[in-house]
C-alpha cells in the first residue's frame, strides 16, 4: 500500500475508525511505519460503507480475523487501531518555511492635494518587496532610494473643482445691472464673491455652503437659504456664459472640459427657484403629514375604486341584459302585407317594453306596466307570429337552406345553442310546455318554433343570471349579518377598557 | 300534389309550388301472443303524399333508403318502386331513418327519422287493433329547374293504382291537418307561457337588484360607522 493512503482515508467521511495509533508515530517521523496500513486496509474492508477511495487490497496475505459479534465502535477501540488523540496535519500541506520573513521600510511621500504642496512631506511603511521592485524600476540604489520621496499613489482622485470666474469689470457690465427677483434680498458684490468663494472651497456642496454662510458672509444679519444660494451662483453663471457667448461664438461649445460642460448645463437648464421653493415647501407638507391620515386617505381611495369596480360590473351586467332582450326580441321585419306590418306595431308595444334603443331604467319602469298586456297579446299572437318569426328566419344562418331540396323538420334539428348542457335544457323545456322537439314542420310552426326555442335560450340566461344574484345577496347579507356581531364585542371590548381605566 | 297556400303564410306563388307535403308513417299489427319472442309484431313503415295517399312519388323522388337498427339483416333498405313502403316483423320500436333521393340531385338525399311505434300509449293492453303514427314533413324544393317543376306539377295529377297499398290504405290518417293545427296552438302558448315566465324572471331580477344595492349601501353605512 502507497504512503498516501492513510492520509486519504483519513480525509474522508466515515472513516473514523480507520485511523491509528500508529499514526502518531508517522506523525513524528513523516514516514509510514509498517503497522500503520495494516489496520487501516483492514479497516476499510470492515467497514464497507466507509466508502473508502481505494477499493480494499484483497491480495494480502496477512488479513486479519474476520470480525464477529462485536461493534465497529468497540473494535476500534482496540490494539493499534484506536482513534487519534490529536487531528492529523498531512506533512505535505505545511505551511510554508518561516524563513520568509516580511520586511518593511519606512518611506516618505507627498500628496499634492495638500496646500503646501511637496513642501509637506509625510512617511509611511512600505513593503519592503514592493519598495525594491520599485526602485529597481526606477534603477535606484537602495540608499537613494529611502530618500526620494513619492507621490501619494491616490493623489490622482483628488479632483479640484474650477468654476466660473468674473472680473470687476465683467461683474459691473453683467452681473450689478441683473434685475432683482420679487422681494429678496438684492446681492452686493462682496456677497457673491462670498459665494463663489465658498462653492470652490466646499465643491458646490450648498447644503454645506448654505451651514456655513453665516460665518463667512460680509453681511452675517442677512440669511439666505439654499434654494437662494443656489439661484446666485446659477444665474450669474448663466449670465456670464450668456455674455461670453456673445464675444465667443464658440464659447461654450468649442471644449470637452468640465468647466465648459458646467456652462453648457447652465445655459439649457435655468434655475427656477420659484418652482423649486413651491417642491420644496410641498415636500415638506408631505412628509409632515401624519399617518393616521394617510391611512384614512388609502381607505377612501380604496373605498372609491371599489365603487367604481361595482360600478362598471354593473354596466357591463346592463348591457348583457339589454343585448339579450334585442335578441329575444326581433328587429322590425321586411313583410310584403300591409297587416303584418300594421301589426308590427302592436309587436312592439307588447313585446318591447321601451323598444331596443330605449335605456334600461325606462325599460324596468315600463315593464311592470305591460303585466296588463297578456290579452292584448293573445288577440294579435298570430300576427305576433309571423312578424316575429320572419326577422328570426332572415336572421338566422340555416343549415339545410343552401340545399337545392330539404326537408322543413331538418331545421327544427339543428341546435340552437353549441352548449349541449344548454341544448339539453332547451330539449327537456320544449317537452315540459308540451311542444316537444319536433312538431308538425310547417312553415308557420317552423318559424314560430325557432323563436320559441330563442326565447326559452333567453330565459335559460335570465335564470342563470338570476340565480347568481340570489348568490350574491345571500353573501351580501351574510356578510351583513356577520358583521354585527364584530361590531358589538368590538364596542364591548372598548367600553371594558374604558371602565377599568376609570 | 300542390300546396293551397294556408291562410296565415305568405302565399307568394313560387314558395308554394315548391313545397310538397309528405306524411312518414308507420303501421304495426300484433301477431297475438304465441308470436316468437323476437318477432311479436308485423309493422310497415312508408311515405306518402299528405292529401292522396295515391300521389306518385316516384315523380319526384328517385329511390327511398330505408335505416333499420343495427340488429336487423341488412339494415339498410332501398325501395325503387313506388308505393315506398317495407314491412318486416320486429319486437322493439326504434327510430327508422328514411332516406329520400329526390330525382333532380340524386346525391344529396334528404333524411326524415320517424320513430317506429309497435305498441299503444302507456296504459292501454296490447290488442289486436293496429298502432299507426304518422307525422308529417314538408319537402321544399328550392328555385327547381324547369324539368323538375313539370314533374312536381304532374305528380299532382298522376296516380298510383289505387289498390298498390293493399289493405294499409284505409288506416292512413288523411293530411293532419288538425295535427297540425294543434301543434301551431301548442307552440303558441308555449310563446306566450315562456314569455310570461321571462317577464316574471325579469322582474325577480329587477328585486333582486334593488335588494341588492340596499344591502350593499347598508353594508357601506355600517363599515363607515
Amino acid at each position: 500500500m502507497s504512503a498516501r493512503s492513510p492520509v486519504e482515508s483519513q480525509a474522508l467521511p466515515g472513516t473514523v475508525g480507520a485511523s491509528t495509533v500508529a499514526s502518531l508515530a508517522e506523525l513524528v517521523t513523516g514516514e509510514p511505519t509498517p503497522e500503520s496500513s495494516a489496520p487501516n486496509s483492514r479497516a476499510q474492508r470492515l467497514v464497507p460503507y466507509s466508502g473508502a477511495a481505494e477499493p480494499p487490497d484483497n491480495t494480502r496475505q496477512d488479513r486479519p480475523a474476520k470480525l464477529r459479534g462485536l461493534r465497529r465502535e468497540v473494535y476500534a477501540l482496540t490494539g493499534s487501531a484506536a482513534p487519534p488523540l490529536a487531528p492529523r496535519v498531512a506533512l505535505q500541506s505545511r505551511l510554508p518555511a518561516a524563513s520568509a520573513q516580511v520586511h518593511y521600510a519606512k518611506r516618505p511621500f507627498s500628496n499634492p492635494a495638500h496646500p503646501a504642496g511637496a513642501a509637506f512631506q509625510l512617511w509611511h511603511w512600505e513593503r519592503h518587496s514592493l519598495t525594491q521592485r520599485k526602485d529597481a524600476e526606477a534603477s535606484l540604489t537602495p540608499e537613494e532610494g529611502e530618500a526620494a520621496s513619492a507621490v501619494y499613489p491616490f493623489a490622482r482622485f483628488g479632483k479640484k473643482l474650477e468654476t466660473l470666474r468674473y472680473t470687476d469689470e465683467e461683474y459691473s457690465r453683467y452681473l450689478a445691472t441683473m434685475p432683482v427677483q420679487g422681494s429678496r434680498e438684492p446681492w452686493t458684490k462682496e456677497e457673491t464673491d462670498t459665494l463663489f468663494q465658498l462653492a470652490e472651497r466646499f465643491n458646490l456642496h450648498f447644503v454645506v455652503m448654505a451651514d456655513r454662510w453665516s460665518v463667512f458672509s460680509p453681511s452675517p444679519k442677512r440669511k439666505r437659504s439654499v434654494n437662494e444660494l443656489k439661484d446666485r451662483y446659477y444665474t450669474v453663471v448663466r449670465s456670464l456664459a450668456q455674455a461670453r457667448a456673445v464675444s465667443d461664438p464658440g464659447f461654450p461649445h468649442s471644449s470637452q472640459d468640465a468647466l465648459q460642460k458646467h456652462c453648457r448645463a447652465m445655459l439649457a437648464n435655468p434655475y427656477d427657484i420659484e418652482y423649486e421653493d413651491r417642491r420644496k415647501a410641498q415636500y415638506e407638507e408631505q412628509c409632515r403629514r401624519p399617518r393616521s391620515e394617510l391611512l384614512r386617505e388609502e381607505a377612501v381611495v380604496q373605498q372609491a375604486q371599489e365603487i367604481l369596480r361595482a360600478r362598471r360590473l354593473k354596466q357591463r351586467e346592463r348591457r348583457r341584459l339589454e343585448r339579450l332582450f334585442r335578441r329575444a326580441l326581433p328587429a322590425p321585419p321586411t313583410i310584403p302585407y300591409a297587416e303584418a306590418a300594421a301589426s308590427l306595431e302592436t309587436v312592439q308595444r307588447t313585446e318591447i317594453p321601451g323598444g331596443q334603443s330605449a335605456s334600461w331604467a325606462s325599460t324596468a319602469a315600463s315593464s311592470a306596466g305591460s303585466q296588463e298586456a297578456p290579452p292584448n297579446i293573445a288577440r294579435t299572437a298570430s300576427n305576433v307570429v309571423s312578424a316575429a318569426s320572419a326577422a328570426v328566419a332572415s336572421r338566422r344562418p340555416r343549415r339545410a337552406s343552401h340545399l337545392a331540396v330539404f326537408v322543413r323538420s331538418s331545421m327544427m334539428l339543428a341546435p340552437v345553442s353549441q352548449s349541449q348542457r344548454v341544448q339539453r335544457q332547451v330539449d327537456q323545456m320544449l317537452d315540459e310546455l308540451g311542444v316537444g322537439i319536433r312538431p308538425t314542420p310547417t312553415r308557420e310552426i317552423c318559424e314560430a318554433f325557432d323563436v320559441l326555442r330563442q326565447e326559452i335560450l333567453v330565459l335559460i340566461e335570465l335564470q342563470r343570471l338570476l340565480k347568481r344574484k340570489e348568490d350574491e345577496l345571500r353573501a351580501v347579507r351574510q356578510q351583513n349579518n356577520s358583521a354585527p356581531a364584530e361590531h358589538r364585542a368590538r364596542s364591548k371590548r372598548r367600553g371594558k377598557r374604558d371602565h377599568s381605566a376609570e | 300534389m300542390l300546396v293551397g297556400p294556408a291562410p296565415t303564410t305568405d302565399g307568394s306563388a313560387e314558395n308554394t309550388l315548391n313545397e310538397k307535403r309528405l306524411v312518414h308513417g308507420s303501421i304495426a299489427f300484433w301477431l297475438g301472443p304465441r308470436a316468437p319472442q323476437t318477432k311479436t309484431h308485423r309493422w310497415t313503415v312508408y311515405v306518402r303524399g299528405a292529401r292522396d295517399p295515391l300521389e306518385d312519388l316516384s315523380l319526384y323522388i328517385q329511390k327511398v333508403e330505408f335505416v333499420l337498427h343495427e340488429s336487423f339483416a341488412d339494415p339498410v333498405r332501398v325501395v325503387k318502386e313506388p308505393p315506398f313502403c317495407l314491412t318486416e316483423h320486429g319486437w322493439g320500436e326504434f327510430e327508422v331513418i328514411i332516406r329520400l333521393f329526390p330525382i333532380s340531385d340524386p346525391d344529396k338525399p334528404v333524411e326524415m327519422y320517424h320513430p317506429l311505434r309497435l305498441f299503444p300509449s302507456v296504459g292501454q293492453e296490447l290488442t289486436e287493433k293496429p298502432v299507426v303514427s304518422e307525422h308529417l314533413d314538408v319537402l321544399v324544393f328550392s328555385q327547381p329547374a324547369p324539368e323538375v317543376e313539370r314533374a312536381l306539377h304532374r305528380s299532382d295529377v298522376a296516380r298510383m293504382p289505387s289498390d298498390c297499398w293493399g289493405d294499409l290504405m284505409p288506416l292512413f290518417g288523411g293530411d293532419l291537418h288538425q295535427v297540425e293545427e294543434e301543434d301551431l296552438r301548442k307552440v303558441q302558448q308555449a310563446r306566450e307561457r315562456v314569455r310570461q315566465q321571462i317577464q316574471a324572471t325579469r322582474l325577480q331580477y329587477e328585486a333582486l337588484t334593488a335588494e341588492l344595492a340596499r344591502a350593499r349601501t347598508h353594508a357601506l353605512h355600517r363599515e363607515l360607522s
